[in-house]
């Protein structure tokens, strides 16, 4: 187990940045998740942690040692990848030991090892067989196992669910979560689902155009997004990111009539102060109707819909369609008011796209 | 009523299929039966009008292929049994380097980039699309030149220079169907990449090698126009001794027939060994991924 730092890294590949100034320290048996979307340069910055890839510039530490001149064999990391990469002809015990096997270990060692990872993922009953015997979730769980066989210093983990089926895949998130705490290896996982993320990580390392974003624990994350990206970005339905006009007596939404005030909508005094365009992040389950005159405010709401036992509503301001949840189930097509939760209202400058409140707190 | 049509149409439907492969079948399986009963007729039932379907096997044909029995010392005894050896051992070992050089070549086209990649598989590629009569007499002033006219080995080249093309592109998309985790894993894990190679790559296109092996063991097989011309009396291989049978007493239709069984009969012993790989082969991997 070691703590992994990452300071000042950039990959290149020719002219293209796939990884920007990153810096990041992963402490010892923590569990990161490496969260953003196709391209962002996540995967990349976890090949190059397990030493497939080159840094350009910048270092990869091991518990305070370089490791950019080590090969990946020569850095005791373990991988898992998104296509299952067990050897179809070897047997699924045969698949676990291979990591030993390299290494010259005796076979006592050998054999008491794979014990202890047979009794962690519950495997005995599959040694004999072959992986094309196993269903895709239990050959990941297979993967597993031959990658923390040999004590690794990191537990790489390249979207290792999401080849899996739906269902499988819930089953495999929570066992996976368990193992990492039982084992409490270092663990550095990437994916594109922002619900993997969530409820996996320790910290959430989210990405995008090859550089962090933020980096927060899931409910900071969820909470207390740095920019427009990252509120968008976590959270489902997505955030609603509404136009805020700066009018007399109030922020004005969109191309509405409607003005959110201070009074009524708690606005905070630097809002109101500012004077320059902001964005509205509100998310849905923040967004109610009500038949409240006092805290609710006039918008065409289009349509009422259940999505399982949850039901939303969606309205409209000029050509904008966005989401709410309807708590007080109301019957399809009925009017009403929009309520706008004061404390689930966050603050965006319109210009650069970043944290206006945090702004101002800072 | 809906139902009864339905299933009419559908008999009919089937019946029409079955109607046509009965006659793909007859068109494919008919002349190699003709050959086969040809091989055993004598001179006289050969000839008879209409062919006679019943008749006393006549076992000269294959005595003068194998070179055994009454037909040995006879003067219209062709003699192709020299030629079945040759015939042999070109395919054979034209096809063991080909796959074995177009495997090495296919995994670093599949796994590496290097400068002029593109072009090298076209290149790789157009060597097939030559035809062989456009470069038959410059092969053959260069084999003569270098000794290899006539000989086992020259053929053996050609071979190998006709199908490592085809084995690269075959064997290369092979190889991308592996994922190339498979390598990283063990790379990773302090293995060596000759060892992921060897060990864990291979293994896991067994199915495209014996693919690979089938279509230039064909194309060996068969091959007709270099070794017609690059060969006179020491390397003939089969296909070329078979179309110039003939002895003392004109062509020996007995004996080319005895001799064009004889040509099949490797074929399908070269396929039935590889059988268990082929379905996998022949679909390219596309049923494989697992």
């Amino acid at each position: 187990m070691a703590e992994i730092t990452l300071k000042n890294l950039s990959i290149e590949f020719g002219s293209f940045k796939a990884v920007d100034d990153v810096s990041l320290t992963v402490k010892d048996g923590e569990f990161v998740v490496y969260l953003g979307p196709s391209g962002c340069g996540k995967t990349t910055t976890l090949r190059c942690i397990a030493g497939l890839v080159k840094a350009t510039h910048g270092e990869v530490l091991f518990d305070g040692e370089r490791v950019n001149d080590l090969t990946a064999s020569e850095r005791n990391i373990a991988m898992v990848f998104q296509f299952v990469s067990l050897y179809p002809h070897l047997t699924i015990k045969e698949n676990i030991v291979f990591p030993l096997k390299a290494r010259g270990i005796a076979k006592s060692e050998i054999a008491r090892k794979l014990d202890w990872v047979t009794d962690v993922f519950k495997l005995g009953d599959e040694l004999r067989r072959y992986p094309g015997a196993l269903p895709p979730g239990a050959r990941q769980k297979v993967a597993l196992a031959r990658a923390v066989i040999r004590d690794p210093a990191v537990l790489l983990l390249d979207e290792p669910l999401s080849a899996i089926d739906e269902q499988f895949r819930e089953e495999m998130r929570w066992e996976l979560g368990h193992l990492q705490r039982q084992l409490g290896v270092t663990t550095i996982y990437v994916t594109h689902d922002q619900r993997e993320a969530m409820s996996l990580a320790d910290r959430i390392v989210l990405m995008n155009d090859s550089r962090i974003v933020q980096v927060s624990q899931p409910d900071r994350m969820f909470f207390d997004p740095v920019n427009v990206f990252a509120g968008q970005f976590i959270g489902s339905p997505s955030m609603n990111l509404i136009d805020l006009v700066p009018v007399e007596g109030g922020l004005r939404l969109g191309e509405s009539e409607v003005t959110l005030t201070p009074e009524r909508d708690r606005l905070p005094e630097w809002a109101m102060a500012s004077k320059r365009p902001l964005k509205l992040g509100v998310r849905p389950l923040n967004v109610h109707l009500t038949d409240d005159q006092a805290t609710g405010v006039p918008l065409p709401v289009d349509d009422v819909f259940s999505v399982g036992r949850e039901r939303f509503f969606s309205f409209r301001i000029g050509d904008g369609i966005y989401q709410g949840v309807d708590k007080r189930q109301s019957p399809a097509g009925s009017a009403g008011r929009v309520h706008f939760e004061p404390e689930g209202l966050l603050f965006f400058d319109a210009a650069t796209g970043r944290r206006a409140d945090a702004e101002v707190a800072a | 009523m809906t139902h009864a049509k339905t299933s009419t149409i559908d008999l009919a439907a089937r019946w029409l299929v079955l109607g046509l492969l009965l006659v793909y079948t007859i068109y494919n399986v008919g002349p190699i039966f003709w050959l086969l009963l040809s091989s055993f007729k004598s001179r006289m039932d050969l000839f008879t009008m209409p062919p006679k379907l019943f008749f006393t096997p006549d076992l000269s044909g294959y005595q003068s292929v194998f070179g055994v029995g009454a037909a040995k010392d006879s003067a219209s005894a062709v003699g192709v049994f020299d030629s079945l050896i040759n015939s042999i051992i070109v395919s054979v070992a034209g096809t063991s380097l080909a796959v074995f050089f177009g495997t090495l070549s296919g995994y670093v086209c599949s796994r590496f980039n290097f400068i002029g990649k593109g072009d090298f598989m076209f290149f790789v590629l157009s060597t097939r699309m030559l035809p062989p009569v456009a470069v038959l007499v410059f092969y053959h002033l260069m084999f003569a030149r270098l000794g290899l006219a006539d000989t086992r080995f020259g053929l053996v080249l050609v071979a190998i220079f006709a199908n490592v093309g085809l084995a690269t592109w075959i064997m290369k998309g092979f190889f991308d169907g592996v994922p190339k985790e498979v390598e990283q894993i063990a790379i990773v894990n302090g293995y060596t990449r000759m060892y992921a190679f060897t060990r864990l790559v291979l293994p896991m296109v067994k199915g495209g090698i014996a693919a690979t092996a089938g279509f230039c063991f064909i194309f060996a097989w068969n091959e007709f126009a270099f070794a017609s011309i690059l060969t006179t009396t020491q390397a003939k291989t089969l296909p070329v001794k078979i179309s110039a049978a003939s002895g003392a007493t004109g062509i020996e239709w007995t004996q080319i027939c005895a001799a064009g069984v004889v040509l099949i009969i490797p074929v399908l012993i070269f396929f039935y060994l590889i059988r268990k790989h082929l379905l996998m082969g022949m679909t390219f991997g596309v049923l494989g991924r697992s």
